[in-house]
């Protein structure tokens, strides 16, 4: 708790003190870079814990022999392999880059878009108009559906009156929609900075592993 | 049964089904319909680097992963395509690491497609890719103050910045050097990086269409000045470059999609209000 | 992307979708392929693109023995996974790394949101404005929970503040429904027209 005061006003210092960021260590070093640098390098050297913390669970699942184990075993033997191709030749290697074209991009990709599915799924079970406020959301979310949209255009043109479903999403957007954001922001910044407050003043030490 | 009663409990996958069959008619033969332009949104990033000079530098984020490959990739394209086209200098960095090879492709893409027209470019003198650098924000100010620095003298390919020409003339990350910052973002560590620390340079979105809502609060108050808003934003650029492409070609089964998406609420609605009123227990 | 890839993502692709019509090993294959392949990545990432430029450059070339000192303090972070009679040492990695975010908080989240709060205090010229300002002091009032709840005004005003975020969430919802629509375009586009080749624009 005290390394994370004492490094905190460190850098509290370095963003307040303009002249500060410009001390050197040496020609062209400065301190602040060094200490960034150094810092990173640290939380970097980290890096094997993801592939440890799988690498236990699963090695864990495989043993016991839980539901989907055999896809355990497939896991670690991509995870390792790949880790090997990686560290043994680079990430500008042909074989880590062709797997990263091939398989990482269109599965990640993919993954998201079956989002569309599942949003045309719950809009229909879900998206009931029961009160005032569903049914606002739901005549707003539809405005704005249609403004965004070339059909919307078609249906109801900008060029007409109040600009059309376009000129009314744009109003939307504009002025009760930047409210809301804005409010949203406020709030929740407050929110995070009465918590940054908390670790600060060592009020809080779950980053720890503690109970309080 | 009846049929709002067998409709509340339809199998979800012929909503699936409708929704892929409808969308693939749009995608093979587009139906041309029109798309608006945003003058608020899309246009000032447009004449941001109409208005810029060749030999300009300007520096763009890839802060996106493979999940938002489908709507950032195009807005990313057309507006590398832009800047190529009008001689102005790219500097890449790239706050994601999960996207810092796909921005990579993405840009050999374009300069590809623009040998094909015969304009020719190079990597190294006209765009630069320094690619994905740990530390995340404070990284950033470290850019700020002496950029070879902070970015250990490589780009992503391990080029050495003295054997790349664009490199000297991008000693920090300033006012001076830099003519504008082009964000394609997905999420976090994206916007928060430069609203603090770069808060005084005219900073553009590329952004998905989730999150700009969101984002609008930022362009209303003056934080960034443009925004390009998903699909319809690349779209709606690569009409300004008068070289339309994917983005362009796909709207209109955005349409369709949507148009799916509110039947099928209007369906829902109809049938709860109907169940309800005849007594049926509704969800 | 060449031939293969081009067959290899394709099969990807569909691997993943099948999931819409049930639940099958393809899918859990792709699935447990996704995170192996993402956490190999970040380590090549980290230890290519950090690690071996940092410390050749700065540790090793100019010579600052102060990088592997953090490199060793870095290194107690695997203490984590040692008997809980050492595992209190991963702890020093940890707060020096929260403690130098934290100053980086404290001083700089700040501003950004100042200026948006400064710009919300905008004349009050135009209806936009007015309406503006109404819109943004009721919904603030909505998240009165611990004061003002007598006050007709403050619940007044609250649930306005309520109907307005229902605004709000309406506009997130449709451009929701915008973005997951591009994202599966995207992916169609690809299985019909790079894999299938039907070219018809």
């Amino acid at each position: 708790m005290v390394l994370t005061l004492i490094f905190a006003i460190i850098r509290c210092g370095f963003e307040l003190i303009e002249p500060m960021l410009s001390w050197e260590l040496a020609p062209g070093q400065t301190v602040f870079s060094r200490l960034s640098f150094s810092i990173t390098f640290m939380t970097v050297m980290g890096l094997l814990m993801g592939l440890i913390n799988l690498t236990r669970l699963h090695v864990n699942t495989i043993r016991r022999k839980r539901e989907n184990w055999v896809y355990s075993i497939w896991l670690l033997f991509v995870l390792y392999g790949y880790a090997i191709v990686g560290l043994g030749w680079g990430p500008n290697g042909t074989t880590f880059n062709w797997i990263y074209e091939a398989v990482i991009v269109p599965l990640d990709s993919t993954m998201f878009s079956m989002l569309a599915f599942f949003i045309a799924s719950a809009a229909y079970r879900a998206f009931r108009a029961r009160n005032i406020e569903a049914s606002i959301l739901l005549v707003v979310a539809f405005i704005v559906m249609l403004g965004n949209v070339s059909i919307g255009e078609m249906i109801w043109s900008s060029s007409g009156w109040l600009g059309g479903f376009k000129g009314i999403k744009d109003w939307i957007l504009a002025v009760p929609n930047v409210a809301h954001a804005r409010a949203l922001a406020i709030g929740i910044f407050l929110g995070a900075y009465a918590a940054t407050l908390r670790v600060f003043l060592g009020l809080d030490k779950k980053y720890l592993g503690g109970t309080d | 049964m009846t049929f709002w009663e067998k409709f509340a409990v339809i199998d979800p996958r012929w909503i699936f089904l409708g929704m892929a069959v409808l969308l693939t008619f749009p995608v093979l033969s587009p139906l041309g319909l029109a798309i608006t332009i945003d003058q608020e949104t899309t246009v000032p990033i447009y004449n941001w680097i109409e208005n810029l000079n060749p030999g300009d530098i300007v520096f763009a984020d890839v802060s996106f992963s493979g999940g938002s490959e489908g709507e950032l990739g195009p807005q990313l394209q057309a507006w590398f395509r832009h800047c190529l086209q009008k001689g102005v200098k790219v500097v890449w960095v790239a706050q994601w690491n999960t996207g810092e090879r796909l921005g990579y492709n993405m840009c050999v893409e374009v300069t590809e497609k623009l040998e094909e027209e015969g304009i020719h470019t190079e990597y190294g003198v006209d765009w630069v890719y320094v690619g994905w650098k740990a530390g995340g924000t404070t990284m950033w100010r470290n850019m700020q103050i002496d950029f070879w620095d902070a970015c250990a003298g490589t780009d992503m390919l391990g080029n050495s910045f003295d054997d790349l020409p664009l490199m000297e003339r991008v000693r920090k990350w300033d006012k001076e050097t830099c003519k504008g910052i082009m964000l394609f973002t997905a999420g976090s560590p994206g916007v928060p990086t430069y609203t603090t620390y770069f808060h005084d340079y005219d900073i553009y979105l590329g952004d998905v269409a989730v999150q700009v809502p969101g984002n609008m609060n930022l362009l209303r108050s003056g934080q960034i000045k443009g925004i390009l808003c998903g699909l319809p934003g690349a779209a709606q650029y690569e009409i300004l470059l008068e070289k339309p492409g994917r983005a362009v070609k796909l709207m209109d089964a955005q349409s369709l999609g949507h148009l799916w998406i509110m039947v099928l609420v209007i369906l829902g609605n109809i049938g709860f209000y109907v169940r309800r009123k005849s007594g049926t227990p509704v969800d | 992307m060449t031939t293969a890839q081009v067959w290899v993502a394709a099969l990807c692709t569909l691997a993943v979708y099948s999931y819409l019509y049930k639940e099958n090993p393809a899918y859990r294959i792709a699935e447990y392929t996704l995170v192996a392949l993402y956490t190999s990545y970040s380590i090549t990432l980290d230890f290519h693109e950090y690690l071996i430029p940092y410390a050749q450059r700065y540790a090793i070339e100019e010579g600052q023995w102060y990088f592997w000192v953090m490199g060793a303090l870095g290194l107690l972070l695997y203490f984590r996974y040692a008997p809980p009679k050492y595992n209190w040492l991963a702890r020093y990695p940890i707060s020096i790394a929260v403690g130098w975010g934290l100053g980086y908080n404290l001083i700089r989240l700040p501003r950004p949101v100042m200026v948006q709060v400064r710009d919300a205090m905008r004349p009050l010229n135009t209806v936009n404005n007015v309406l503006f300002f109404v819109f943004f002091l009721c919904i603030l009032f909505y998240f009165f929970f611990t004061t003002g709840k007598e006050s007709k005004f403050i619940q007044g005003s609250g649930r306005i503040g309520r109907y307005i975020m229902m605004v709000g969430f309406g506009c997130a919802f449709g451009n929701t429904v915008q973005g997951r629509i591009s994202l599966f375009l995207n992916r169609l586009s690809f299985l019909l027209i790079d894999w299938l080749g039907i070219q018809i624009w």
